[in-house]
């Protein structure tokens, strides 16, 4: 009998351990799932709770529902050290860096949007302050894309890359990055 | 009983953890939304047949109309990759352990004396290889921990029996035992050189430790070569097979511990370092013609057949079977020429003419006839253990599949069998003798997968 519940307690302890320790769900209990992809070190990513994650000195990640491309993507984003965090929509987690993609930079020296590797925008007013939360919001919409930040859009851009399912968040050189109110959404939905 | 079943569960629930992340190939799916914005304008003139009044102004009869479209798709890409550090059929090595009683496993531990393949035989004196490991199912997975260092790995086997000398109840055996290894790579180029250290746990039937640092070379076409420097510990239980099948049968458990030398060989056994995981299957590299699990050819040689007991006709006479095969191309002539070996072959003309080989040394020149599909392979081959013949011959192959194919086999064979081959062939097939027959016949490979020139790494 002690064989038995032995074997039952390492079996258990190794299903949690899991097999696949660079995903993870988030949103379980709204069943809005999030599916991450950590895409840098392990240590680098912590997921804390059902929807947040502390990305530590160029932790990377890559969410998505799958299917949905037309989405929403809400964040609170609180910069605990360092100088802030990079979105990334219309790329994918394959070979990332190769993938042409809009990237938004939120930092405390200001933000800028960049397509393309080109810069769209640099705006000097729109720049992250250490421990204080932000809500950052990017949506997709066909062509259209919009950055929201605090409650004002702060971008709206036209472009002719094609929508994918991810939004890439990575944290810049030794910044730590809370992500909290994670939630991906579909844009249309939202809108009506 | 009751402790056998007991260490039943246990390893099948210690082992299920691991199915689901045993699996060979991952699938990743990513949905791309393409908006397309197009404005299409017409312009029209109907002009009233017949003179216009001049000198009035008046309207023009042209008219311009504007469509504009727009449309959304998606696309959906799929892209395969291979889920596994390392997956592999057969692994065999032989043993130095300096211990009385040797079994005289030969190089790779597969070259014994097949008379002595029984668990009566207690050994004899002057024999080099004195034991064997042998391994069948080999998994091995990326292991992330200490913060992400590189090249760890957890992995199993199917069945791992580890033999330091010819004494059954000295063999140490286990389903599923686990495996943690940490490669360090010397080249990191096909085919890979690494050194390896490794600590495995067998718990069932036999519960041991094996602790090994090994120089491993490859894998090409599934081919690796391995120096092994390790020791093993462990206990058979008096309940275990090994000491019920042990003609010393006391019912008491035995402990063994035993350092070791050895050189092994591996067949299908494929390796891939952890970027090439990120790389997809269609992208990989390969350095074979052919590699498979089993190629049969069922040939008539005008012999006496195998299959009737009269000497009447009969279409076919007899077979070739070969198992874990591998072609690997050469850098000469165009790298059509290739090396190839398989963990066995038996070549059967017909009754008390047949022959068998281990590690058969093949030497052939690869022409591909119509791209994708079809190829023709002129050989030759030399068995030289437990038979000692030679084999000329060509194959026509067709690609059926990437795990079938079929063709045409004619060749020559000629040589003879020593002794040392065992009852259990010479009961079925004859005693063997002298032969030397040409043959043809119809060849089948399954599992077997044939590349054509695109798909090796040499023309990419």
């Amino acid at each position: 009998m002690r064989l038995i519940i032995t074997s039952l307690i390492i079996a258990f302890a190794l299903i949690i351990v899991s097999c696949s320790p660079d995903l993870f769900t988030l949103n379980q209990r709204n069943n809005k799932y999030v599916n991450g992809l950590i895409m840098s070190d392990l240590d680098n990513v912590d997921v804390m709770n059902d929807n947040s994650l502390m990305l530590y000195d160029g932790g990377f990640i890559a969410m998505r529902r799958p299917e949905l491309t037309g989405l929403t993507a809400d964040f609170t984003v609180n910069i605990k050290k360092g100088d802030g965090v990079m979105f990334a929509i219309r790329s994918v987690s394959d070979h990332f860096s190769d993938h042409p993609g809009i990237y938004f930079d939120y930092s405390t020296g200001g933000s800028s949007v960049i397509e393309k590797g080109k810069d769209r925008i640099y705006l000097k007013n729109v720049y992250a302050k250490i421990d204080e939360p932000t809500r950052i919001i990017i949506s997709n919409d066909c062509s259209y894309y919009n950055i929201i930040v605090d409650c004002d859009t702060v971008y709206k851009g036209r472009t002719w890359l094609p929508n994918t399912e991810y939004v890439i968040v990575k944290a810049l050189p030794k910044s730590d990055v809370l992500l909290s109110g994670i939630s991906i959404t579909n844009t249309i939905v939202e809108n009506e | 009983m009751r402790k056998f079943l007991l260490w039943l569960i246990f390893a099948i629930a210690v082992s299920s953890q691991f199915w689901g992340c045993g699996t060979y190939s991952r699938t990743e799916t990513d949905v791309y939304t393409i908006s397309e914005m197009d404005t299409t304008t017409t312009y029209s003139g109907r002009n009233a047949p017949g003179n216009r009044d001049n000198g009035i102004i008046y309207s023009s009869s042209r008219t311009v109309k504007a469509d504009r479209n727009f449309i959304q798709r998606d696309s959906t890409v799929n892209r395969e990759y291979p889920n596994f550090i390392r997956l592999g059929l057969f692994e065999s090595i032989g043993l130095i352990t300096g211990r009385a009683n040797p079994a005289g496993t030969g190089m790779f531990g597969i070259f014994p004396d097949f008379n002595n393949l029984k668990t009566t035989y207690r050994g004899s004196s002057n024999r080099i290889f004195s034991g064997g490991i042998y391994r069948l199912g080999i998994g091995e997975w990326r292991l992330r921990w200490f913060r992400d260092a590189k090249d760890w790995t957890y992995g199993t086997t199917a069945l791992e029996i580890i033999m330091p000398d010819a004494l059954t109840e000295n063999a140490l055996a286990s389903i599923a035992p686990l495996y943690v290894r940490k490669r360090f790579y010397l080249r990191e180029q096909i085919p890979y050189i690494a050194l390896t250290g490794a600590l495995g746990i067998g718990y069932f039937p036999s519960q041991y430790l094996n602790l090994t640092a090994s120089i491993d070379i490859g894998s090409i076409g599934g081919l690796n070569v391995r120096g092994y420097l390790g020791i093993a510990a462990g206990t058979n239980p008096r309940n275990s097979p090994q000491v019920l099948m042990s003609p010393q049968n006391d019912s008491t458990s035995t402990t063994t511990v035993f350092p070791y030398l050895g050189i092994g060989i591996s067949f299908l056994d494929f390796l891939n370092r952890v970027p090439e995981l990120d790389r997809e299957w269609k992208d990989h590299e390969h350095s074979s013609w052919d590699v498979g699990l089993m190629q049969l050819s069922l040939i008539n040689s005008g012999s006496r057949s195998i299959y009737k007991k009269d000497s009447s006709f009969t279409l076919l006479t007899g077979y070739i079977l070969k198992l874990a095969n591998a072609y690997v191309a050469l850098p000469l002539l165009n790298y059509k020429l290739y090396a190839g070996t398989s963990l066995c072959e038996l070549m059967v003309l017909g009754n008390k003419e047949w022959g068998m080989g281990i590690l058969p040394l093949r030497m052939g020149y690869w022409q591909t006839v119509i791209a994708d599909e079809l190829s023709v392979e002129p050989f030759i081959e030399y068995n030289y253990y437990p038979s000692s013949y030679v084999n000329l011959g060509a194959r026509l192959n067709l690609k059926v599949n990437d795990g079938i194919n079929i063709g045409i086999i004619a060749g020559y064979a000629s040589g003879s069998t020593f002794g040392g081959i065992g009852t259990e062939l010479t009961n079925q097939l004859g005693n063997p003798g002298n032969f030397s027959r040409a043959y043809i016949g119809v060849t089948l490979g399954l599992f077997d997968r044939i590349f054509f020139k695109e798909q090796l790494r040499y023309f990419r």
